[in-house]
């Protein structure tokens, strides 16, 4: 069972919250080919190391933010609210203990683009 | 076989030996129905050894028999199932079980008993039960036509049929410190953290604190272990956040250092209504792993008869429960560790100890000294090779090794009736590996040890392998040359007891190529019983190293998985058994339904009313009749799980359009339209209504199912898209009633309450909503209809709807009547109605149910619309949703074929009954580009039956809606 830092609440139990899966992905325009419309729709990286992805903290404060996964260790390295960059993180890092890094709160970029 | 003889070592020895007893509380038990006497502080298993009860139980396989092993969770021998009935717990551990008065306990197999018992015959058939035989016979007809008989013979009891009475706890806690094991390390780790003001959780699986060190006569700094725990015990209980846990095992290590604790609370406490287990999940920062160590066997012939026991077991049944294992006793070792036992049995109980065997070259001095002067033989470079005994051990002969220990120059026969073996000490890491931490098998110790640092699990203590740490009490145990006798016959040489498995099994499996230590684990299932291998991976590691010419270390291990003991599955469930299994959502009206006949039943998580049931009348009865009065009169349905948003907010109009097919920009107020939501992938998510209450404010109402999810939905794409978006959304499922008045009387019943709503044809058109008030209530009403009839979805706050609901019956009476689910669902079928997840599937899309063309005209862009246009949803062989009429009654699932059609299957029929007033059967089906074969026939496959049906377009009654524009 994850223990994952909400940036709201703290760090909760894995069932409290929905998985949202990875973050950051730009949805392509409406006139994109089939071809890379259902590569959008179906096709996600499998990264072995950090994986940014999305959760939910459903059964709390309802709010959506992002996680940064070690998808072997499952080691939490970073959470961040919702529309933000995520941290500079180094591949190799191993945290102990779940750390909450916020980056500069930029103007909501590079987040999954909205319908045309 | 006398099982009476008494192995108690009773007179001036007392005073020393049999800590754990309190020798004046003695207990009455019954083993196999026969009655046996021992003490409170006695196991199960020290008052059968000390009433000389040697065979406890046959071995799973070859039905050998078995007795005591041990002295702990390791045992794999002495299996018994504790009371009857009800009850009744299989394959539990004799070893653990204290004994209370009254305790019943029953060995596993042996037919007709364990002394006597007729499965011995396949220990003489052995050979053609080799590991893996059953992938190499019965093989005709099947194997399923013997499974019954193998189940039977493997012996593990057989399971209660009657629900458990037991209760069982699911408890939490989150800690700084987690300290497992409650021997001298963990006491001394969880002192040390105490005192830094740390939140503590300190467990043990024993009955008291201090482990080993309370009998083992070692000291800890300075004193004696017995002396000194009651010591560390006070400084404990002065701490400022410290919770022990006794009884407790950790069996599991999860991510993220979640551990589950597994507390047995004593048989008695649980039969006066206390919980049987409790099973602690605990969050902890750092955890300190005080596990100690498991003693490994020798392997050599015949190493399983009754009498044949660990060394350190034997001395713990001595100098814990005052029970010596034998009365001519041997003791075999390739270590330090078991002279002590050698020292107690002959000074402090006076027991005939035969020899000392020790397969070293040489011994330590002090220790050859020692058993000089207690006049015992020693023999080293020796090691039992063959054991005699019919049922229980009496005799033992031993080899003479040759210098690399790989032959045997002599025999030598002894005489005995029990032989304690020590085959070294293995760290009991099975935490440590399942939180990650490697493992390498290390050649001085014969045993897997740590080799990494774990960032959050700290192992102190004998666990760590490390034995100069102070914490540890195991003087150096250090192992020289192979735990196994050279001498065959391998398929006689034990080395799982649980399983039966052999030097022999692992031999084959090598010769059929399986190598790897996984693949030999799987084949010969050493190491897969319910003890886990905890006294039998080490041997089977060692010797599938030495066949294949590697170094133990070369080989690796297992994989070592949660849990490290069996855990009753009532323990995980906690109090969610019974009605605490999932939560129950009740309808307001829920009283009046269970006073008036309902038959409620699960949708979801709500109870909601399937029919009511009059006098005499079956469902289906009931159900023909509720449908019939609502055709021709009028019924009231508590349609409450609906769910209800409600979205505000100046850009709601402009959020909402982005979610339905439908164009949105063109509502009116007070006018409610009907609407598909889909997902990106342009699959149908959800229907339901739309109606704008303000320019700002707009309310939704979904299916009942997806209420919660559809708000989530909202809240998500809010959230992570459009943030910018300025709206609030707010489910409201619960906070109103919602009473659906439905039938041709429908108007004439409601305008009799007290309102201010205009119920007129002319004033309120179908698809519309007025608010106002309703018997003095605030009240939202609906002209839709799902019936098909004219109906009025009446909306008032949840406490409102029983008084609403009965002001209705009253004032409907005597034709209107309750009508449930069933015939709810019957009406809608005739009118072509989409259910979702019923008609829908997770791939129909908006054209396969009727509204493509509602999706293409739509300019704005929407979830799903980009898909819709994928080549996949424009194919014109899709799956469509048509009506069928046949003859005979339509089954549900029944596969279509079209005439000359050259597939498998064209389609299935979805949903299936017989109209209302015509009694005709009719159904609803996804069809093969089912829009162009109006008119033609298909044939109805259902489990080898074929009928005609003739597809038509729904629906079936009522094509204009005259009835629901009423």
């Amino acid at each position: 069972m994850l223990r994952i830092p909400c940036p709201y609440c703290g760090v909760r139990d894995e069932p409290e919250f929905t998985f949202g899966g990875p973050s950051h992905v730009t949805r392509p325009a409406f006139a994109a080919t089939d071809a890379e419309w259902a590569d959008y729709l179906f096709n996600r990286d499998n990264p072995k190391g950090i994986h940014y992805e999305r959760w939910g903290h459903a059964y709390g404060c309802g709010r959506w933010f992002n996680v940064a996964r070690h998808t072997v260790t499952h080691e939490i390295v970073a959470a961040y609210r919702m529309g933000e960059q995520p941290p500079v993180i180094d591949q190799g890092q191993r945290g102990a203990t779940p750390t909450l890094d916020f980056a500069e709160d930029r103007e909501g970029t590079g987040k999954r683009g909205a319908p045309v | 076989m006398s099982d009476t003889a008494s192995f108690r070592i009773g007179g001036i020895s007392a005073r020393s030996l049999g800590s754990a007893l309190h020798r004046d509380q003695p207990v009455r038990f019954c083993f196999d129905g026969q009655p046996f006497a021992g003490f409170a502080g006695d196991t199960l298993a020290s008052a059968l050894l000390a009433n000389g009860a040697r065979t406890i139980g046959r071995s799973f396989k070859f039905h050998r028999p078995r007795g005591v092993y041990s002295c702990g969770l390791e045992e794999p021998n002495a299996l018994v199932q504790l009371a009857s009935g009800a009850r009744a717990v299989l394959s539990e551990r004799a070893t653990l079980v204290e004994l209370s008065d009254d305790l019943e306990a029953f060995s596993h197999a042996g037919w007709p008993n364990r002394h006597w018992d007729i499965g011995r015959v396949l220990d003489f058939t052995a050979p053609l039960w080799a590991a893996g035989f059953y992938n190499k016979t019965f093989l005709w007809p099947n194997w399923h036509a013997y499974e019954g008989l193998v189940r039977r013979m493997a012996g593990s009891g057989r399971a209660p049929g009657e629900p458990d009475p037991d209760r069982y706890e699911v408890c939490h806690l989150h800690c700084e410190v987690l300290v497992i094991g409650g021997g001298a390390a963990g006491l001394n780790a969880a002192s040390g953290a105490a005192h830094t003001g740390a939140r503590v959780v300190l467990a043990d699986a024993g009955v008291q604190l201090g482990g080993r060190c309370n009998w083992d006569g070692s000291q800890v700094n300075g004193v004696s272990g017995a002396a000194w725990v009651p010591v560390i015990a006070k400084r404990l209980a002065g701490a400022r956040d410290l919770r022990i846990l006794r009884r407790t095992t950790a069996v599991g290590h999860y991510e993220r250092d979640v551990v589950a604790l597994l507390e047995r609370v004593p048989v008695h406490n649980a039969q006066r209504g206390m919980p049987r287990e409790r099973y602690w999940i605990v969050r902890a920062e750092h955890i300190v792993l005080a596990t100690g160590a498991i003693e490994q066997p020798l392997i050599f012939c015949n190493n399983d008869r009754p009498g044949i026991m660990l060394a350190g077991s034997a001395h713990e049944y001595l100098r814990r429960y005052g029970v010596a294992v034998g009365r001519r006793v041997l003791v075999a070792t390739n270590n330090d560790s078991a002279y002590a036992l050698v020292r107690d049995l002959k000074q402090e109980a006076q027991v005939e100890v035969l020899a000392v065997l020790d397969t070293r070259i040489e011994v330590p001095r002090r220790l050859a000294d020692e058993l000089r002067a207690l006049a015992i033989p020693l023999h080293v470079r020796s090691i039992p090779v063959d054991t005699r005994g019919f049922g229980a051990l009496s005799g033992v002969s031993v080899g003479r090794l040759s210098r690399d220990a790989q032959r045997v120059e002599s025999v030598q026969h002894f005489s005995c009736d029990a032989l304690a073996i020590s085959g070294g000490w293995s760290p009991a890491l099975q935490l440590y590996s399942q939180a990650g931490g490697r493992l390498v098998y290390c050649e001085h110790s014969n045993a897997l040890e740590p080799v990494t640092k774990h960032p959050t699990m700290t192992v102190a203590g004998a666990a760590s392998g490390d034995s100069t740490a102070t914490t540890s009490l195991l003087s150096p145990v250090r192992s020289v040359g192979s735990r196994v006798s050279p001498v065959g016959p391998t398929h006689r040489q034990w080395v799982d007891l649980r399983h039966d498995v052999t030097v022999a099994d692992l031999e084959l499996a090598l010769r059929e190529n399986y190598s790897s230590i996984e693949h030999v684990k799987r084949y010969t299932t050493v190491g897969m019983a319910a003890d886990q291998g905890k006294t039998s991976n080490l041997a089977a590691l060692e010797i599938i190293a030495r066949r294949r010419g590697l170094k133990p270390s070369e080989l690796g291990h297992t994989t070592l998985r949660p849990p490290v003991v069996p855990v009753t599955l009532g323990a995980i469930a906690g109090r969610a058994v019974g009605e605490l299994f999932a939560p129950s959502r009740q309808l307001p009206m829920h009283e009046w339904h269970l006073a008036h006949g309902a038959l409620l039943e699960n949708y979801g998580e709500w109870r909601r009313p399937a029919v009511y049931l009059e006098a005499g009348e079956s469902r289906h009865e009931a159900i023909r009749r509720e449908a019939h009065a609502v055709r021709n009169t009028a019924g009231l349905f508590d349609g409450s799980a609906l769910g209800k948003i409600e979205v505000h907010g100046p850009d709601a109009l402009a959020f909402l359009d982005r979610f339905y097919i439908n164009d949105l920009t063109t509502l009116k107020a007070g006018r409610v339209r009907y609407g598909l939501m889909l997902r990106e992938s342009g699959v149908i998510f959800d229907d339901g209504t739309v109606v704008q209450l303000a320019p700002d404010r707009f309310l939704l109402t979904t299916t009942s199912a997806n209420a919660g999810r559809v708000s989530a939905w909202l809240e998500e794409w809010h959230q992570c898209e459009w943030p910018q978006l300025r709206v609030a959304i707010l489910p409201v499922t619960e906070q109103w009633a919602c009473l659906s008045l439905a039938g041709p009387s429908a108007r004439e019943i409601l305008s009799k309450l007290e309102t201010n709503i205009d119920f007129s044809a002319a004033a309120f058109p179908h698809l519309g909503l007025r608010e106002g008030r309703l018997l003095g209530h605030p009240t939202r009403v609906y002209r839709v209809s799902f019936t098909g009839e004219l109906t009025y979805e009446i909306n008032v706050p949840a406490d409102a709807g029983p008084r609403v609901w009965e002001a209705l019956v009253d004032t409907g009476q005597p034709v209107l009547k309750p009508f449930g689910l069933e015939a709810l669902l019957l009406m809608r079928l005739e009118k072509g109605f989409l259910h979702l997840g019923t008609d829908t599937d997770g791939t129909t899309v908006p054209d396969d149910v009727g509204w493509g063309e509602v999706a293409a005209n739509k300019r704005a862009d929407f979830i799903g619309k980009r898909s819709l246009l994928l080549p996949e949803h424009v194919r014109p062989d899709r799956l469509q949703l048509v009506g069928l009429v046949g003859d005979t009654d339509i089954i549900v699932g029944s596969h279509l074929r079209l005439t000359g059609s050259g597939e498998i299957t064209d389609g299935w029929v979805t949903s299936a009954g017989r109209a209302v007033l015509t009694g005709k059967p009719i159904a609803l089906a996804l069809l093969r580009s089912g829009r162009h074969c109006v008119g033609a026939e298909v044939s109805v496959h259902d489990v080898g039956q074929v009928m005609r049906a003739r597809v038509v377009n729904p629906p079936f009654l009522d094509p204009a809606g005259d009835r629901m524009n009423a």
